[in-house]
């Protein structure tokens, strides 16, 4: 066997990407990456309408609910956590594939994250925003939400620093922080291409954001530094703000909710959940923006096989809740399992179970993990799985607790999924308005992309 | 890093021979185990038969877990390891002997599961001798076939010529390479099955070692449950291999064929492994520990109580020296020290990283550090009021018999059949 041509060294490559035979490809790039940014059509500002009317639909009712009280939101005994939560805790999960992708990905050298890091960190930054309303639409008197922040007020009062949902106010700002400053950075070299081809008003605008980059080689390897520590530091809160999510359930004792397994059962489910909506988003944003080039079969490839991974653990850990529950013998875990499957949200659990368990698996199939049509289909449908996971954890165990007495019945009320449906559109807002304004995939990261394709003879 | 991720390199077969003296005091290990071991039955079978648990535990997660690395190599296609995969591929050859070992623990199960003597009636169904030991056994079994042939189609594209080369076992050699068609296609046929098998073998491990987790330890305390204690012990059999695999590695940076290959690179990327998954073993622990100490139920909290002592589950901050002189809370606190504090604080650099001296030594520490957690799990369990149960005579001969048979298993698999590979050079 001849031995392989050894591959050239990654310095010949920069310099055949600096040669002038090398430009056209490089503004090429820039050109089919900016084009999403050129002006909106009428499909777009319809699109724009109409989340923005859901919006403002939410927000009446939400209102309407300040004013009348949580009654509306069908909160009675024995059930008063009830759709925000399931959405709060639903966003919060959409919110983890953009800071894996970024983060973890990162340092585990995975180049194949830079065609999508940027669309995922937008979608990060926007779930986030979005369930950071949840707590405030939940505790009902919005005004009193103060006393959340971790200050003492006028009368000398702490906080409950006991409280898990005093954790998760530390855990989400804290992960809203670091995804914002992890978007920025990120969007820094990109803004300034934006700047250099710009004119008008987005001229200024990028002028003002891109902080006056160059592009020289200490910029650069301030950004690259900069890039390695918020990595490093982001990538603990992967873990941890799903975890103290957990933790609203598995530290109290209600049955089903008394896991030890809850915590990293979270986290997979929470990436799980990000990955099928980046595909959700990203597959029309492909489509209808001609990216195909840059958003390859490749990374639909590898993006399907985080979901069969996380499907899996997902998996795992039902299967180790049913299997405990039963072996543990204590009476009222055993009828908290019993009735998730058979009870009253026999439904919900079966979606979930489906949904997020058995389908995925479909993906063990080669041909299946690079069909768009076919993903589109199972990423929506991982989605409605893992809200309704989160339903039939709260809802299902709250509604039957120790004594049956004080069992009940919970349905959404209207307001519920008026509000549900609001969030929806809040964070479709959110992302249709970045479109139009950031580049949708980072071009800076690309271009390193096509440097190390051509160091390695295209091995991606 | 650029030439960490060149195209998979051409590799060939080192039989070199077994070392001395280290074989020679790796049988004296065996012999004082063997001789250690009958003395506790003769004497205090309970003891023996508990150390026997505790080792035959913490090698069969060792060597499953040096399998799972090498799939996981497989299943992600990283090109950085180089010989790394082989050395965590040289720590399964343990896998079948686990199994047979598993066999000679059926014969003490009296003393081991404190269950058979005093049933637990609404665990009857699955705490029972018949379902307990056929589950187990085929969960071993199955992983021993996996494990050898995994091994067997991973080394074979590379043992073209070896059978008339090797001073021994040639044999073995050609047994293992009948039916050659040729270095290209059998890398190719090698490389196909492996990817197809490499997902199956971890799937197995996830949910055949969480089984065995919550069987061959967790049972031994048989009031106390936690979904997350098979995960639990799974993720430290892994974390032990890759230790193991990153302390060989140190060792044989100068080994003939080797040479130049233990880069710094490898010994960052394995040190960045041992750091980020002690982070993610403590994380598993504390998952558990939180929810526990929250819910402050009786029955869940004695098992924390019975290994950390009182100090860790009081209801506030309360801090008395005297509450760690319960039994067993000082092993607890220092298997914390070798598995977590002193890897992340040693490891979190750089430099420590890629130096060979600091690497070993803190693997060297996980890998002591999780022989004691598989201790702590399994002693206060069967002997909750005496601290020092675990150490003793008896159960450190029967540790160092353990340990001088896995060296012992692995030289004979690195030095004589198959080898450890090393790539080919021009």
């Amino acid at each position: 066997m001849p031995p392989p041509p050894p591959p050239p060294p990654p310095a010949e490559a920069v310099a055949s990407m600096l040669s002038p035979g090398a430009r056209p490809r490089d503004s090429k790039i820039n050109r089919d990456l900016l084009s999403v940014l050129e002006a909106p059509s009428l499909l777009y500002f319809g699109l724009l309408g109409l989340a923005i009317l859901g919006v403002v639909q939410a927000v009446a009712t939400l209102a309407y609910q300040t004013y009348v009280g949580l009654g509306i939101a069908g909160y009675q005994l024995p059930i008063f956590w009830g759709v925000y939560i399931v959405t709060f805790v639903f966003w919060v999960g959409i919110a983890h594939a953009g800071t894996l992708i970024s983060a973890i990905l990162y340092l585990f050298r995975a180049q194949w994250r830079n065609a999508i890091n940027r669309g995922a960190e937008a979608m990060t930054v926007f779930a986030v925003l979005t369930a950071a309303l949840f707590p405030l639409i939940h505790i009902g008197r919005i005004w009193k939400f103060y006393f959340l922040i971790p200050y003492p007020n006028q009368r000398g009062l702490w906080v409950n620093f006991k409280s898990p949902l005093l954790w998760d106010v530390f855990a989400v700002n804290t992960y809203m922080t670091i995804s914002i400053v992890f978007f920025y950075v990120g969007l820094i070299p990109d803004l300034a291409i934006a700047r250099d081809r710009a004119t008008g008003w987005r001229k200024l605008l990028y002028g003002a954001l891109s902080l006056g980059w160059q592009g020289t080689s200490r910029q650069w390897k301030a950004h690259n530094r900069t890039v390695l520590h918020l990595s490093g530091l982001a990538t603990p809160l992967v873990l941890s703000v799903h975890s103290v999510v957990s933790w609203d359930f598995a530290v109290s004792i209600v049955p089903g909710w008394h896991a030890t397994i809850f915590a990293p059962y979270f986290v997979a489910g929470a990436i799980f959940s990000g990955f099928a909506m980046v595909l959700t988003v990203m597959i029309p944003v492909r489509r209808i923006f001609g990216l195909e080039a840059y958003i390859t079969d490749y990374h639909f490839e590898n993006m399907s096989r985080f979901i069969l991974l996380t499907s899996l653990i997902v998996g795992y850990a039902y299967a180790s809740e049913y299997f405990i529950a039963w072996y543990s013998g204590v009476e009222a875990e055993r009828t908290a399992f019993f009735l998730r499957a058979f009870g009253p949200y026999a439904i919900s659990t079966w979606i979930m179970i489906i949904c997020n368990a058995v389908l995925p698996q479909l993906l063990w199939i080669k041909r299946l993990r690079t069909n768009v049509p076919f993903l589109f289909v199972l990423a929506f449908t991982i989605n409605i799985g893992m809200w309704f996971e989160r339903y039939v954890i709260i809802i299902g165990s709250l509604s039957r607790e120790y004594i049956p007495d004080t069992w009940g019945l919970y349905v959404p009320s209207p307001a519920e999924l008026s509000i549900l449906v609001g969030s929806f559109c809040w964070f479709s807002m959110f992302f249709l308005i970045f479109l139009k304004i950031f580049p949708v995939v980072a071009i800076a990261e690309v271009k390193e992309l096509a440097i190390h394709e051509k160091a390695h003879g295209g091995a991606h | 890093m650029s030439s960490n991720v060149a195209a998979p390199v051409a590799e060939r077969a080192n039989p070199r021979g077994l070392p001395q003296p280290l074989t020679t005091i790796c049988a004296a290990l065996v012999a004082v185990g063997i001789g250690g071991f009958l003395y506790g039955l003769a004497n205090d079978p309970a003891t023996a038969w508990r150390a026997f648990h505790v080792n035959f535990v913490y090698f069969a997660g060792l060597a499953q877990g040096g399998l799972v690395i090498a799939c996981a190599f497989v299943i992600i296609g990283a090109r950085w390891p180089g010989p790394v995969r082989r050395i965590a591929e040289g720590l399964a050859a343990w896998v079948p002997i686990s199994f047979l070992l598993a066999l000679v623990g059926y014969l003490g199960r009296d003393y081991i599961f404190p269950w058979i003597e005093h049933p637990v009636p609404v665990k009857a169904a699955w705490l029972n001798e018949g379902r307990f030991f056929i589950t187990d056994l085929a969960i071993l079994a199955l992983l021993a076939f996996l494990t050898l042939r995994f091994l067997r189609l991973s080394v074979r594209p590379h043992l073209g010529g070896s059978a008339e080369a090797a001073p021994q076992a040639g044999g073995m050699f050609a047994r293992w390479t009948s039916g050659w068609r040729g270095e290209e296609a059998e890398r190719e046929a090698s490389d196909r099955q492996l990817k197809r098998m490499a997902p199956i073998i971890c799937l197995v491990y996830a949910f055949g070692f969480s089984i065995l987790g919550f069987d061959q330890v967790m049972s031994l305390d048989p009031h106390w449950f936690s979904n997350l204690f098979g995960g639990f012990f799974a993720w430290g059999g892994f974390l032990s291999a890759i230790a193991a695999t990153a302390l060989i590695a140190v060792l044989h940076r100068n080994a003939p064929g080797l040479e130049g290959e233990i880069t710094p690179s490898r010994l960052h990327d394995l040190g960045k492994m041992i750091f980020a998954f002690s982070i993610f073993w403590m994380y598993l622990f504390w998952a558990q520990y939180l929810v526990i100490w929250y819910g402050n139920l009786p029955e869940e909290t004695a098992y924390l109580k019975a290994r950390m002592g009182s100090q860790f589950l009081q209801d506030s901050w309360d801090f008395a020296w005297y509450r760690l002189n319960e039994p067993y809370a000082k092993l607890t606190m220092a298997v914390w020290a070798c598995n977590w504090i002193i890897p992340f604080w040693v490891l979190l650099g750089q430099r420590p990283k890629k130096t060979p001296a600091i690497l070993g030594s803190v693997a060297a520490l996980v890998l002591l550090g999780f022989w004691l957690e598989r201790n702590v799990l399994v002693w206060p369990a069967l002997v909750p009021k005496d601290g020092g149960a675990w150490l003793g005579g008896i159960q450190l001969a029967v540790a160092a018999g353990f340990a001088g048979a896995f060296v012992l298993v692995y030289l004979v698999y690195t030095r004589v059949f198959p080898s450890l590979l090393v790539p080919r050079r021009a």
